[in-house]
């Protein structure tokens, strides 16, 4: 009987360190950016980001521009898909839909990238637009990137809506559509906002999709123009590996770019899980087979 | 009993309206008929123009795009028209939406502005109309909900449609694209050298490129690896998360370092790995296990998600079976709950592992470049140290600027060319992906069936 204890109990701690090498893996991975790049990341947080070795706000403002228009793009057409898999369309539809989604959000983001390319790029022209490696394309692709995530975890969030609110709304003489704009999205809005900032952290640090379409230009230009080529920190530190002597400045600068994009990275996911924890105090959470 | 109701009143009102149904509907109809024929006649253009040397694949493609951005208002505004003929109700939202169309036809026909001003004259004036009759007409009477139903409905299908043919068209495009480098010697061979690629290229050599097999061996021990470490850990953490902890802080600190590491982005995981195993302390240089290391990393929070959901999932009965039979807690967990979980485990572990299949930066990062080697090492270079493990996906990126170095002037086609090759490279990769996918997919179905025993 001892024995058993004694193999449950070492079962049970080897199980604990399993999870806990997950805390071990990111403060490893924190502590070595801060460890090489604390030169730069000092120079930064103590005069400014513009100043220093290095001036990363453009990089900064050209992921953040495509991040934030790529995000659109998948909310755009995901929000909408996520609605109807959820009230509208029949088990046929969704059972083909839903392994899409699946599909695709593993889809290699390296062919993405190629197909925006040789796709988009080179055509540009055609639709009357000047320019080919530009902001617009790598919104396009990101928006492909995104769409996935935004609809499937805002179509569990609004499937999640108690069945009560849908019957009472029905009851009330409104319709199907009503039902769903004004009460079911409402009431699944937290699940919403999670998917789409979930998608946005995955934008912004995206690398292998925007590198082919953004035309990677040092330093990018500060405009709103969504023809003009730019740049973002994972392409920076995606073709700026290589050619860096490992131990100067600009290898710091690398991981101080890398802490950066982590820092905004954290960031969107504390606020996710502010939002889903209020979500939680308000409404208890009910399983979905009630 | 009630809808029913609902369109014979409808049906009755605006058929008092006809006249001026008629008459905006015509306004739209036409506008709707010219902007349509514009579209019409540039995709006959197109297809008949046989000028076309290089491109040729793309620029066909482009054509149609554009036709149908041409078309596809005109056959809105045409289907609006005829609505308001068969006098049912619109309502101001697609009066707006017809003053939309009408705004992007102009805009995708600014070229032709003989064309894009009765178009815009035309539905501009229709929509006022609408408008101004929505304000003047009896205003309780609210916008026909059937109308609005109807228009969601289509709009929300639509969107569900596009998301499926995205998928559908990347993967046509990529297969029509890669059909002149596709052959079985691609799957089976691996003697590729981008000299010899270029040479084919340029025509200067006859014969097969050579095939990839080295590559997608290469993709595979990367993954293999990474799964080696990520899955015993997964597991073990999400056995512990759902079934030995309770919930209190320390699960709650667990649970949000876990977040953290899956919102890492890669190419963060990948500059550690290359600072900590390719030049770093360990100094290992491009390795087979430094790449599965980094992947494992990224991989490691999917893995414990997914095996969480799926523990979460199996109901507490069957636990409460097992231990009221005597088992120890571990033995519950292996015999009882695992069994139950493992359509789900499988389903989600199979899918990462596709998902790592793609994963580009990290391997180029810590596992090597494509350029350097073109066969798979033998057994005993793999797991040695500096030695490039290549594979597919940084094949697909860098295909282009490696082909390029081999050839001396570049035209347009040997261009179009090149990432031809990368596509085909693609192909392979997607027939892979596709396959995990389809095994994942079908895994989950059979297994779901066979334990529920339905």
């Amino acid at each position: 009987m001892n024995m058993k204890m004694l193999k449950e109990n070492i079962i049970k701690t080897i199980l604990f360190l399993c999870a806990l090498s997950s805390i071990g893996i990111v403060f490893f991975i924190v502590i070595y950016m801060v460890y090489l790049g604390y030169p730069v990341i000092i120079e930064w947080f103590a005069h400014g980001f513009e100043s220093g070795v290095f001036n990363i706000v453009p990089y900064m403002f050209g992921s953040m521009y495509l991040a934030i228009g790529g995000t659109f793009f998948g909310v755009a057409i995901g929000i909408p898909c996520a609605i109807y898999l959820a009230e509208f369309a029949n088990s046929r539809l969704r059972n083909m839909v839903k392994p899409t989604l699946e599909v695709l959000n593993g889809f290699p983001s390296v062919i993405i990238g190629l197909l925006g390319f040789t796709l988009l790029c080179t055509q540009l022209d055609r639709f009357g637009l000047q320019g080919q490696l530009c902001v617009l394309v790598g919104w396009i692709v990101l928006g492909v990137m995104s769409l996935p995530l935004i609809a499937s975890v805002s179509e569990d969030s609004i499937r999640a809506v108690p069945q009560d609110l849908r019957e009472a709304s029905l009851g009330l003489g409104a319709t199907k559509w009503q039902t769903t704009i004004e009460v079911l999205v409402p009431s699944a809005i937290s699940g919403i906002l999670t998917s789409v900032l979930l998608a946005f952290a995955n934008a912004i640090g995206e690398t292998m999709a925007v590198l082919a379409v953004i035309g990677i230009i040092t330093p990018p230009p500060i405009t709103l123009n969504p023809l003009s080529q730019t740049n973002s920190i994972t392409a920076l530190i995606a073709y700026g590996y290589q050619e860096t002597v490992v131990g100067s400045s600009r290898y710091s600068t690398l991981f101080a770019a890398g802490f950066i994009l982590f820092i905004v990275t954290a960031l969107t996911n504390l606020t996710i899980r502010t939002i889903l924890t209020r979500r939680n105090k308000i409404v208890p959470p009910r399983t979905r087979s009630q | 009993m009630n809808s029913r109701l609902r369109i014979a009143e409808t049906y009755n009102y605006f058929k008092k309206r006809k006249k001026e149904n008629l008459f905006i509907g015509s306004l739209l109809f036409i506008s709707g008929a010219i902007a349509s024929s514009v579209g019409i006649i540039h995709l006959f253009n197109s297809l008949l123009n046989d000028g076309y040397s290089i491109y040729t694949f793309n620029s066909l493609i482009a054509d149609i795009l554009y036709s149908a951005i041409l078309i596809l208002p005109g056959i809105v505004l045409f289907s609006i028209g005829y609505l308001l003929w068969e006098t049912h109700s619109l309502g101001w939202k697609l009066s707006i939406a017809t003053c939309g169309m009408a705004a992007l036809l102009a805009v995708a026909n600014y070229v032709n502005i003989g064309f894009a001003l009765p178009i815009g004259v035309l539905s501009g004036l229709a929509a006022i109309l609408e408008i101004r009759r929505r304000r003047t007409s009896i205003s309780n009477l609210k916008d026909s909900p059937l109308a609005t139903e109807n228009l969601a409905k289509f709009g929300l299908r639509l969107s569900g449609l596009v998301c499926m043919s995205i998928l559908i068209g990347m993967i046509v495009y990529i297969t029509v694209r890669a059909s002149p480098y596709i052959s079985w010697n691609l799957f089976t061979s691996t003697n590729w050298s981008w000299q010899n690629a270029a040479k084919v290229l340029n025509g200067v050599s006859s014969g097969s490129m050579g095939g990839l097999l080295g590559y997608t061996l290469g993709s595979l021990l990367l993954v293999g690896v990474c799964e080696f470490i990520a899955l015993p850990l997964g597991l073990g953490a999400a056995i512990y998360l759902s079934e030995y902890a309770s919930q209190n802080k320390l699960t709650s600190i667990v649970r949000f370092f876990i977040e953290t590491l899956a919102g890492i982005p890669s190419v963060i995981i990948g500059l550690v790995g290359y600072g900590v195993f390719v030049v770093g302390m360990a100094h290992w240089g491009n390795s087979l296990i430094g790449g599965g290391l980094a992947l494992a990393f990224m991989i490691l929070p999917w893995n414990i998600r997914i095996a969480e959901e799926a523990m979460k999932s199996v109901p507490g009965s069957y636990r409460e079976a097992s231990f009221a039979l005597g088992a120890t807690q571990w033995q519950t967990v292996r015999r009882a709950v695992l069994f139950a979980a493992l359509p789900g485990i499988i389903t989600g572990v199979l899918l990462g592992v596709g998902a790592a299949l793609g994963e580009t930066i990290v391997v180029a990062m810590t596992a090597g470049d494509a350029g350097g080697s073109r066969v798979l090492p033998n057994l005993s270079q793999i797991l040695a140290l500096h030695t490039n493990i290549p594979s597919l996906t940084v094949f697909i990126w860098r295909a282009p600027q490696l082909l390029s170095l081999y050839t001396d002037h570049q035209t347009n086609t040997l261009v179009f060319k090149m990432y031809g090759v990368a596509l085909a490279g693609s192909f392979v990769l997607i027939v892979i992906y596709l396959a995990i996918c389809a095994i994942a997919l079908a895994a989950r179905n059979y297994l779901n069936k066979k334990i529920t025993g339905k």
